[in-house]
């Protein structure tokens, strides 16, 4: 009953020992919520996430010296050009500790969200005492309504959908989304603080050493922030010029490789724009090459839709609110990106403050989520749930403040049943998600890696280190041999040699294994080969398949007889 | 006031033009729709029957998708001064459409007078709402394509008018209850849509509804009787014909397939997956999800969804539209009284009848939306026009030339790509070929007894009945009109999937085929190869 008297008058109640229980239970719950069966959901480690953790491996035996190699293209011949040093050096101790294990990679992640949100929480506390101070006083919030802003900001963040599953797979975007957020935070307090000028860009620099992604949108929150703040900046110019400085000096020795990642287009996005190139090609020849048409169907007008196309894609309200499928080897396709009921707070958020006529915080809001959208839909084909979960701090800010809202101009009386009805069915999608994220991740196509697993088990109980093994790996990607040196990971320091490969379907070779792209044309005797079943050639000699039951998804071990 | 005729004749003239303009050419073909709605107001015209018998039918059973038949009886004059075209069958639907444009005039202003009385600055507004009607992309392309749901919602626009002009005279309910009912016989959507949104007018409007009960009555029975025919075919056990759409395309009888194929969890754990992806939960998520889609930015002002539905590398809306209407939808939000209440059971109950369906988003079940979204950017446009009054001169210029090229630039860029590309591009989608088809069996007549056509073709009968102008007489009488979906006979044409081991000593035949089915049939020689514009081939003609 206590409980619920709180929950009714939440928003207006002084802070109490009770709110703060309820708050300290749910960093709990959301520490809970993103370490519970980490090993296992999602089954399979991204290729970023399998290099994050040889490299950090590698590293952990090698001398000190070896960690300038951080700022090199690679590592123990693994590919290091868009790894944040940072979230390599994070996952080191945890690998020092519990041995090379998709656990000790993703237990930074966990741990990095987790500090997130209480990040969230000074950021959101932040940005509330800013909205105050910006609005007249009949409008400005009570302390009282402040807290709850805060307390229920958080909320929405420890249990959003997408936070939960990005904590779970991504060290780099969760560490970077920590010093982004400190960052933030740091310049909206540095406006009234001189002491904090000189420090307001370093955290900025450690999200981009945590993740490349963070390359342009720490640019932009600076630019954001020295914009929106201009008059207190230049009050204390020369501070502000030498935490610039400091900032730029910091950055130097990535300087390139974020230049680098932040303009390197994917190959889908390469593949529309030169079709784009051929169709207004056709199209102008098709009406006689006349100037007219050469003006209307310029492909630079179809390469703009195209980018348009990608930024929508990011706003889809169904993808977000409902049901998304966009990254589904990331992120669970039954459950959207937040909870149906977030699009009511979302829009009351976007009212309340039109109403209020709080134009800066509705600047500042959309702002930050057209800068952050904007460079992925220049450069990545799909919509990627990774890059675009820096919109979330912002989105869950101001749909707290659209839930307050809400909740206070509703008559007394109604707010019992309207927080009733909330609870219960925020609580039906919370579990819905949490009863698909960890039930059904095992029908992901990647999944295809567990039988090559248990190729290599077999190879490496049974076939001599001396004995040449080619492995095909025609199904899902390149990874296939980070997924090898992951799984069986050498002593020795280096992992290998990698020989030039004569051969270009040789993707890579480590010590007595080859990794190749599609079936070999020519077989021999001494070699033992893995191969997905369907591949293989008669005069085979099966030693062993893997245990699918679907015959074409079998991996088999094989050598060739005369 | 002649400032503003001049411009209300030369929009309208613009719409006029922007719909009559190469109707019968582009689209390249008619698509099977449109060929069935055209071939079955022929026969009724010559018989008074539909090709499947029945005397002046409510319902053509069609393809067996039962579409209401209103279309075709007002298609009926067209056919009967211009004979059986692809023109008289579209042109209903472009007279139609100009009629909504020239009642979107009236209904934006008796809608703008309930948010300011200022007679003025409607007019004006109203004027550039029934622009922007004129000019859009998403009625352009339904109003010259033989759909009912571009009848279907010019009437709902009428509808509205009259119910708002009823207001003030009462009399007018009548003409609104007439057009909302012709509406719920034209199409399936306001079947759904215009219970919900007169439900909702009557809660808006309550006060003065009651003030005027008696005079409601009348309109109200006239309504009523608009739905005769459905509860006919109910109490006949024929709903079947009301309801076979639905049936076809619900979003209910996809889950239900699906169901079989559900993951081993949900055998695993009964309780709870009946619990979190039941039939009922599922299904509700799934309508939200469809729902929802129908405000996806992408979809209304980029891609468009089936390329059937817009012109090439173009949305539903001008891209130039879409910052208007978020600041018009935003203004309307901050407005207060009944032009919000209206607006937004407009917008938000225009998609309801689409999210039960499948193929979600959709252009045609939502045309309906129209021209809710125009009024928005309209008002986007006066807000924006606000803001730049108070700047300099100069900054003005510029911002309005701007606005003027780019506007003009996308009309043009539109126009360009509607009626000069998208028979390039499209004729793949607007199954081209037929007329071609027929008249290379006509030239060789005397050389083939028999000429099969492979139904892989998608319902080729209706196409060569059509261009034919096949006899519906003859086709009644001699063949019993079509008994079949999947085989039908006339004169030397047979409408069947070929059985290739009985067909195989078939000298004197002739195989109309698609080009995947003539790569695996065992024909003698292809005499004629009929290709789409692009070159890729569209049908095939062998021995």
């Amino acid at each position: 009953m206590k409980l619920f008297f709180t929950a009714r008058d939440w928003y207006t109640m002084k802070p109490s020992t009770i709110r703060i229980v309820i708050l300290f239970l749910v960093l709990i719950f959301s520490l809970w919520i993103r370490t519970y069966n980490l090993a296992l959901t999602p089954p399979v480690l991204l290729e970023k996430e399998e290099r994050v953790g040889l490299i950090a491996y590698s590293l952990l035996r090698s001398d000190f010296i070896s960690y300038q190699n951080l700022f090199s293209q690679n590592i123990s011949s693994i590919d290091n050009s868009f790894l944040g040093p940072l979230t390599i050096l994070t996952t080191i101790p945890f690998i020092k500790t519990f041995g090379l294990s998709t656990w000790s990679v993703r237990f930074p992640s966990a741990l990095a969200g987790f500090l997130t949100i209480i990040m969230f929480l000074f950021f959101a506390k932040t940005v509330t005492e800013k909205i105050q101070k910006t609005q007249s006083d009949k409008q400005s919030l009570q302390k009282t309504v402040m807290f709850s802003l805060t307390s229920l900001s958080l909320i929405f963040f420890a249990l959003s959908p997408w936070h939960i599953q990005i904590s779970r797979i991504d060290t780099g975007i969760n560490l970077g989304l920590f010093f982004l957020l400190l960052g933030a935070s740091l310049a909206l307090k540095a406006v009234n603080n001189p002491k904090l000028l000189f420090f307001w860009t370093i955290p900025f620099v450690l999200s981009v050493y945590s993740d490349f992604i963070f390359f342009l949108p720490s640019i932009a929150v600076i630019l954001i922030a020295l914009i929106f703040y201009h008059k207190a900046f230049s009050l204390r110019f020369p501070k502000t010029v030498i935490s610039l400085l400091i900032f730029l000096l910091l950055v130097l020795p990535i300087l390139q490789r974020g230049i680098t990642y932040s303009t390197k287009i994917d190959d889908g996005v390469t593949a529309l724009l030169i079709r784009n190139e051929n169709q207004a090609a056709s199209r102008i020849a098709y009406s006689n090459n006349t100037p007219i048409s050469k003006l209307l169907h310029s492909n630079q007008i179809e390469n703009l839709k195209l980018h348009i196309k990608q930024f929508t894609s990011y706003i889809e309200p169904q993808q977000l609110f409902v049901h998304f499928t966009g990254d589904k080897d990331i992120i669970s396709p039954y459950s959207g990106l937040f909870f149906p009921l977030d699009l009511i707070f979302l829009v009351a958020g976007l009212y309340f403050l039109l109403i209020q006529n709080n134009k800066k915080s509705l600047v500042f809001f959309l702002s930050w989520v057209i800068i952050i959208l904007l460079p992925p839909s220049f450069m990545s084909s799909k919509t990627n749930a990774l890059r675009s979960v820096l919109i979330l701090p912002p989105i869950i800010a101001l749909l707290a403040f659209g839930c307050i809202e809400l909740f206070h101009n509703l008559k007394t009386q109604k707010r019992y049943i309207v927080f009733v009805g909330i609870s219960l069915f925020f609580s039906y999608f919370f579990l819905r998600f949490l009863f698909f994220y960890f039930s059904s991740y095992s029908s992901t196509p990647r999944d295809y890696h567990k039988e090559y697993l248990q190729a290599f088990s077999y190879t490496a109980k049974h076939i001599s280190k001396t004995k040449r093994i080619i492995v095909t790996d025609i199904s899902f990607g390149k990874d296939l041999y980070l997924k090898w040196l992951f799984t069986f990971p050498p002593s020795k320091s280096d992992f290998g040699y990698i020989k030039k490969p004569s051969d270009p379907t040789i993707i890579s070779q480590y010590n007595n294994y080859s990794f190749i792209s599609k079936p070999p044309s020519h077989y021999y005797r001494e070699v033992v080969y893995i191969q997905p079943s369907q591949t293989i050639p008669k005069k085979a000699k099966i030693l062993f398949y893997s245990s699918s039951a679907q015959k074409e998804d079998q991996i088999a071990v094989f050598i060739v007889r005369k | 006031m002649k400032k503003v005729i001049t411009l209300f004749i030369a929009i309208l003239f613009l719409a006029a033009f922007l719909r009559l303009w190469h109707l019968g050419g582009v689209p390249i073909s008619p698509n099977w729709d449109e060929a069935a709605i055209g071939y079955n107001a022929y026969s009724i015209l010559k018989t008074g029957m539909d090709e499947h018998g029945v005397l002046f039918p409510v319902i053509l059973q069609s393809f067996g998708n039962y579409t209401p038949a209103f279309y075709a009886y007002l298609a009926i004059p067209a056919i009967y001064l211009f004979n059986l075209t692809v023109f008289a069958v579209r042109l209903p639907s472009a007279l139609f459409g100009i009629a909504a444009v020239f009642g979107t005039f009236f209904l934006a202003k008796e809608l703008l007078s309930l948010r300011d009385k200022n007679v003025k600055k409607n007019t004006y507004l109203s004027l550039l709402v029934m622009f922007l009607l004129a000019i859009s992309p998403w009625h352009i392309q339904f109003s010259r394509v033989a759909y009912e749901s571009s009848i279907a919602f010019t009437l709902c626009v009428w509808g509205l008018l009259f119910f708002l002009l009823g207001l003030k005279n009462p009399r007018w309910y009548i003409a609104s209850a007439i057009a909302y009912g012709l509406s719920i016989n034209t199409y399936h959507s306001p079947r759904l849509f215009v219970p919900l949104f007169l439900l909702g007018l009557l809660i808006i409007f309550r006060e003065k509804l009651l003030t005027q009960k008696k005079q409601i009555i009348l309109p109200c029975i006239i309504w009523l009787l608009f739905l005769t025919p459905i509860l006919y075919f109910f109490l006949h056990n024929e709903g079947y014909k009301v309801t076979g759409r639905y049936f076809e395309t619900n979003i209910f009888s996809d889950i239900k397939i699906r169901e079989d194929k559900n993951p081993t969890y949900a055998t695993s754990r009964p309780v709870l997956f009946s619990f979190f992806e039941g039939s009922l939960p599922k299904s509700l998520i799934q309508i939200t999800d469809g729902y929802l889609s129908h405000f996806s930015p992408k979809w209304m002002f980029v891609t468009g969804d089936n390329d059937r539905h817009h012109a090439p590398s173009t949305g539903l809306l001008y891209l130039w539209e879409a910052p208007f209407l978020l600041v018009g939808l935003l203004s309307i939000l901050l407005s207060r009284g009944k032009f919000r209440s209206v607006f937004f059971l407009w917008l938000l109950l225009a998609p309801v009848p689409a999210s039960l369906t499948s193929e979600v988003p959709h252009a045609v079940r939502t045309l309906i939306f129209l021209p809710s979204l125009q009024i928005a950017v309209a008002l986007g446009i006066e807000r924006i026009y606000l803001l730049i009054k108070s700047t300099t001169l100069l900054s003005k210029i510029v911002i309005l030339f701007t606005s003027i090229i780019i506007v003009l630039f996308s009309f043009m860029q539109y126009f360009h790509l509607y009626f000069f590309q998208m028979n390039h591009e499209f004729s793949r989608v607007w199954q081209f070929g037929f007329a071609d088809a027929l008249s290379f069996v006509e030239q060789n007549r005397g050389k083939y007894k028999k000429v099969f056509v492979s139904n892989t073709l998608e319902q080729p009968y209706i196409f060569f009945l059509f261009y034919m102008r096949y006899d519906p007489r003859t086709y009644l009488l001699k063949y019993g009109g079509t008994q079949s979906e999947t085989r039908q006979a006339f004169d030397i044409f047979e409408f069947t999937p070929i059985d290739w081991s009985e067909k195989i000593n078939n000298p004197d035949a002739l195989y109309i085929l698609d080009p995947y089915e003539s790569k695996i049939a065992p024909l003698r020689k292809v005499v004629h190869t009929i290709r789409f514009f692009d070159s890729s081939e569209a049908i095939i003609l062998a021995e």
